[in-house]
């Protein structure tokens, strides 16, 4: 056959003597440096890392209202927009408890008057959640009318606004301490860096270099899309979504994903992968709309 | 050791993966990564047979890098952009033509072609290599030529 008689003449070749001699001392000096070992390298980061965040999450002192007395403000949730604050844990959601600062929101709080309605419409500019210490709690809309502003009793629908019509001072960031920011971006470094070194251990057993597909299954890529769209979806469609929904369905896809690999990859890298992955979607949502 | 398994499948390295590749640079680069990965893993048996596995396997790596695959396998082949390697010693006009139709075959095909007929692999072991059965390798051997013969006009048919 003239194709194969031809292509038996591409059998003869003549390498470059000196290219293959520096290809073999390239070869054996790379074999004479030292690998770094990950494993105690990952120790080590992951004790640091888990001691800042027991030191970052330990209880603070003088971080709550003091005040005995009943009917106390102890915290204000406050959202942009027409919502419903009611934990810290809702994304977008600002809690202030700061002594100082419930005590400056107080005492314009007190200053509110009963006012008609205003004449003109507009939307929600703002929501208030505030908590007392007797477990009650009022939800107030902020309206700013003809530059004033106005609140609304969301229960009763009695119209309040301070003389002058200025607002209840919006107080962020006073919250969280600079240690919890830096325990939970440590906790994501950690996270990243777990990631990364499990994908790097999920080779082939053939060739320990190569890696692995992330996934053993289509049903696992199918999940996992549908989960980042739906997920993407969701934080669209519902801007004060609870943070532990994000953490729950999450955690149910990496289990889904993990019961996938039992049955058909059974990889036990890519299990732990998915169970990564599955902090590390909330962790990342933690430090970028909690936080 | 090290330099007798070197010295033994040099050529047939790096004639595969010249081949496959088409560029000069990057066959060295593989082929270093090749014998690399090769001592660290202390084979003792079937020595070119996993050479080349792993070979393969970077190659199939760095065209993924590359975005040249898609999500599981190739979705585009690399494309002849050189000529004749300088490194073959017979050389005219036939030759070149066949060599630029090699690169342009399909991927699966090319690889199949150049185990077969220029590595002299047998269909046994070249499905040991490509990992796949031995019936899908005379497929693509079967296939690869035709493809071969298409490209190069049909004018001499087998």
């Amino acid at each position: 056959m003239f194709e194969e008689k031809h292509l038996k003449t591409l059998r003869n070749i003549k390498v470059d003597e000196e290219k293959k001699q520096a290809d073999f001392d390239k070869i054996i000096k790379r074999g004479k440096q030292k690998v770094v070992d990950w494993p105690i390298f990952a120790l080590i980061v992951s004790i640091v890392s888990i001691t800042l965040f027991l030191i970052a999450t330990s209880p603070l002192d003088n971080q709550m209202a003091t005040t005995t007395d009943d009917s106390q403000l102890i915290a204000v949730y406050t959202v942009n927009g027409n919502g419903n604050p009611k934990s810290a844990l809702q994304l977008h959601v600002n809690r202030v408890t700061n002594e100082k600062a419930l005590d400056e929101i107080w005492q314009v709080y007190n200053q509110l008057q009963i006012t008609d309605k205003p004449d003109a419409t507009s939307k929600v500019y703002a929501s208030y959640r505030f908590n007392f210490s007797d477990n009650t709690s009022k939800l107030y809309y902020q309206y700013i009318v003809r530059q004033k502003i106005y609140y609304e009793d969301a229960s009763t629908g009695q119209y309040y606004k301070r003389e002058d019509g200025s607002g209840i001072p919006l107080i962020q960031y006073d919250q969280p301490t600079t240690l919890h920011t830096v325990a939970f971006f440590s906790l994501f470094v950690l996270l990243i860096g777990s990631f990364v070194y499990v994908d790097r251990q999920m080779r082939d057993k053939s060739d320990p270099k190569r890696k692995l597909p992330k996934h053993s299954h289509t049903g696992q890529s199918v999940l996992t899309l549908l989960f980042l769209l739906s997920l993407f979806i969701l934080l669209f469609s519902i801007p004060n979504i609870h943070f532990m929904w994000i953490v729950g369905s999450s955690l149910a896809v990496a289990f889904i994903n993990i019961l996938i690999e039992n049955k058909y990859g059974n990889n036990n890298w890519r299990k732990l992968s998915f169970l990564l992955f599955g902090l590390l979607v909330p962790t990342y949502l933690y430090l970028s709309f909690v936080l | 050791m090290r330099r007798e398994v070197f010295e033994n499948n040099y050529d047939a390295i790096y004639k595969y993966i010249r081949y496959l590749t088409n560029d000069p640079e990057l066959t060295h680069d593989l082929l270093q990564e090749t014998f690399y990965r090769f001592y660290h893993k202390n084979y003792t048996e079937h020595e070119r047979t996993y050479l080349l596995k792993i070979a393969r396997n970077l190659v199939y790596d760095h065209y993924r890098r590359k975005k040249i695959v898609g999500f599981f396998q190739l979705k585009s082949d690399p494309i002849a952009t050189e000529a004749l390697p300088d490194e073959v010693i017979e050389r005219n006009a036939e030759i070149e033509k066949l060599y630029c139709a090699l690169q342009q075959i399909k991927w699966s095909y090319r690889e199949v072609v150049i185990l077969r007929y220029i590595e002299e692999y047998s269909v046994k072991e070249t499905s040991m290599i490509l990992n796949c059965s031995e019936v899908k390798v005379k497929n693509n051997t079967a296939r690869g030529l035709k493809a071969l013969r298409v490209m190069l006009g049909g004018e001499k048919d087998v």
